[in-house]
């Protein structure tokens, strides 16, 4: 990935985490998004993308976002977005209406929470 | 008609042997032949350039033939024509481009049959070159100019009185012949490689750099006059990833194919490295285990920078390059020292030392190889300050006109003895709007943001509102480039202004709008739309330019 930005992985009560920490734009977007992809399992039911630490974001990283959950939904997984309130990309996102392809979140733990939950949806989803 | 001139004898192998004619006078005596066989055997000769080579002999053949002309006449690339090249009594042959047919007149059968001819009275025989006659020439000898079996050219004596040349005579006339001859193949063989490492060291050099918003790039090379000493020295400049703005100039010790061969290795091994991330120290450092590593031994002075439009910092480590000149917009010149190692390849493993300096709007930083400033007879110091002259006489508003300043009064007249580069980079001037033009490709977004968002604080936007101008301005941008999507390089142009009524945000392109394509046509429009007061979108033939406004942190803003 790009010094602009570096994506952070890590597990939370088996759901994968990716942090996106810095700045996406049309010149890493695509960077960017191998790693958040390269964070999915494929056992698990879903990622969560944390932005709080997202300090520019503009529709090449938006974009990918949206493919993200694309990609995400074919394999009965789920994208949920942790932004805080007072982020920076917070008005974006809803200006976007980022929310009909992802669940946001204000805080990590209801996004965990959130893809748990999922989890319980779908019974035959990969264990 | 008969042939008039003649010579006696058959022409033997390689046309050495001398003209014989019935004639009263002795052979010079062993003494005095010595002597002129030594004038023209001379190895001192042999460090002469070409031209001068050619001029010292025809001066010597002159004199020891006591004759009135000399001339010599070269072969042209299609083997057909004879050219004048020098002349000693005869200039005009040369000055008026006189060539003569293959076969024709008397130069021209002397290169069809390789063989000496003598003339010895000028009205009864067939001349092709008027010159000889005009200039009122008697008598003629001339020989072949022979190189492995070939004939190259002619070189003739030309006598303003009737008169003969004995054996001794026509054999000194054929021993200078020759010794031009091995001139004349020496020097275009020289000339090949001269060639060969010219182009060389053009392929490598950028033919255009990098155009990153708020700073302006400008370089010139300028190759060695003499063939030996072309290649070398070079620069490079590359958009780095993260926006910033990787700068090098170096010199690798030697010349020619092998420096030019030398220079492509360090040229692709520092692209490698400085994508990479790495900063100045350690890339010098890696850059000098790369010329360890090679079989032949290469040593190399080098300057690497990296500049980051944003904070306006200049970060650089020198391996015994001449320093960097940073100039102010003030006028106020100096040299940045401090951080300079050995030159690469010297020793197994270095540390280079990093210095980073902040530059002010308006000033500019200027890189030089020694070729530009070292000359024989004196010390770097008067060098250096012969250069910083020369840029603050440029007056130091445009990096094109500082390069051009600095090589038109370091370089005067052409005959430079060494190559010479020079990198100039200049910091815009900080002010109320902004016009830069860039590269139509991703890689420069970073740097506009950067570029807006910093003009915006200083403007007095708030935090909120340097996001969203800038998110808007990206967006604009990636439509440009979209749109400048083709073959060849194109760029962009990005304007920014402050007036009472906010910030006015301008984006050009000049490729054919395209409407949105793919799952999400339109959201740039549309984050645009959301983010800015006001855009607008006007399309022509000639490209697209968007037009953004927005009021910005309207409490603080003074007009």
């Amino acid at each position: 990935v790009s010094p602009l930005a570096d994506v952070l992985t890590e597990t939370r009560d088996g759901v994968p985490v990716a942090r996106l920490q810095g700045q996406v734009d049309m010149s890493n977007a695509a960077a960017v998004g191998d790693q958040l992809v390269g964070s999915v399992t494929s056992a698990g039911f879903g990622l969560v993308v944390d932005l709080s630490e997202t300090t520019y974001l503009d529709s090449a990283g938006v974009n990918l976002l949206f493919d993200l959950a694309e990609r995400l939904e074919t394999r009965q997984q789920v994208l949920r977005l942790v932004v805080p309130e007072g982020a920076v990309v917070r008005r974006l996102l809803r200006i976007v209406g980022v929310e009909s392809a992802a669940g946001v979140d204000a805080t990590l733990d209801a996004a965990v929470a959130a893809v748990v939950e999922h989890s319980r949806d779908v019974p035959d989803a990969p264990a | 008609m008969g042939d008039p001139s003649s010579a006696p004898e058959p022409p033997g192998k390689g046309g050495r042997h001398p003209v014989e004619r019935p004639s009263g006078v002795e052979d010079l005596d062993s003494a005095e032949l010595l002597a002129k066989l030594q004038s023209i055997t001379d190895a001192a000769l042999s460090h002469l350039t070409l031209e001068e080579l050619l001029d010292e002999l025809l001066v010597r053949v002159v004199d020891a033939l006591e004759v009135d002309t000399a001339a010599i006449l070269l072969l042209d690339d299609t083997r057909e024509c004879l050219v004048a090249r020098a002349a000693k009594g005869l200039e005009e042959e040369v000055e008026r481009g006189v060539t003569i047919p293959l076969g024709v007149g008397f130069a021209g059968r002397i290169a069809a049959q390789m063989r000496p001819i003598f003339i010895p009275d000028i009205d009864k025989a067939e001349i092709a070159n008027p010159i000889l006659r005009e200039r009122g020439l008697r008598s003629l000898l001339g020989v072949p100019l022979v190189v492995e079996g070939t004939c190259i050219g002619v070189l003739h004596v030309g006598s303003l009185t009737p008169r003969t040349f004995r054996r001794d005579e026509a054999s000194l006339l054929q021993l200078a012949a020759d010794r031009v001859a091995i001139g004349i193949a020496h020097a275009r063989l020289y000339e090949r490689e001269h060639r060969i490492a010219e182009t060389f060291q053009h392929e490598l050099m950028p033919a255009a750099l990098p155009a990153l918003p708020g700073v302006e790039l400008a370089g010139r090379y300028r190759p060695a006059a003499r063939a030996a000493d072309v290649g070398g020295d070079w620069y490079d400049a590359i958009t780095l990833p993260d926006g910033t703005l990787g700068i090098a100039v170096g010199d690798v010790l030697g010349h020619g194919v092998g420096a030019a061969v030398v220079m492509g290795e360090l040229r692709s091994a520092l692209r490698a490295y400085a994508l990479e991330g790495r900063r100045p120290a350690e890339l010098a450092s890696l850059l000098n285990r790369v010329l360890r590593t090679r079989e032949a031994a290469a040593t190399a002075t080098l300057v690497y920078l990296v500049y980051d439009p944003d904070a306006r910092s200049l970060a650089f480590a020198s391996a015994g390059h001449v320093p960097p000149l940073a100039v102010g917009a003030d006028g106020d010149a100096r040299f940045l020292e401090a951080a300079s190692g050995p030159p690469l390849g010297v020793r197994r493993t270095v540390r280079y030392a990093e210095q980073t300096v902040e530059l002010a709007p308006g000033s500019s930083i200027v890189l030089v190889t020694d070729g530009l400033v070292e000359r024989p007879d004196e010390g770097l110091e008067k060098g250096l300050d012969r250069l910083v002259e020369a840029v603050l006489a440029s007056g130091g508003d445009d990096a094109d006109a500082i390069c051009d300043a600095v090589v038109r009064r370091l370089l005067p007249r052409g005959a430079a003895r060494d190559d010479a580069a020079i990198v100039v980079l200049r910091v815009a001037p900080s002010s109320d709007r902004i016009a830069l033009r860039m590269d139509a490709e991703p890689e420069a977004v970073p740097a506009a943001r950067r570029i807006v968002s910093r003009w915006l604080r200083e403007a007095g936007a708030s935090e909120a509102e340097i996001f969203d101008v800038t998110v808007a301005c990206a967006e604009a941008c990636a439509n440009a480039i979209e749109h400048s999507y083709g073959p060849v390089r194109a760029e962009i142009e990005l304007g920014c202004a402050l007036d009472a009524d906010g910030v006015t945000i301008r984006v050009s392109d000049f490729g054919s709008w395209r409407p949105p394509r793919g799952t999400h046509r339109g959201r740039g429009l549309q984050v645009m739309r959301a983010m800015m007061d006001a855009v607008d979108v006007r399309s022509s033939e000639r490209g697209t330019t968007v037009v953004l406004r927005r009021r910005v942190g309207e409490a603080e803003l003074v007009t």
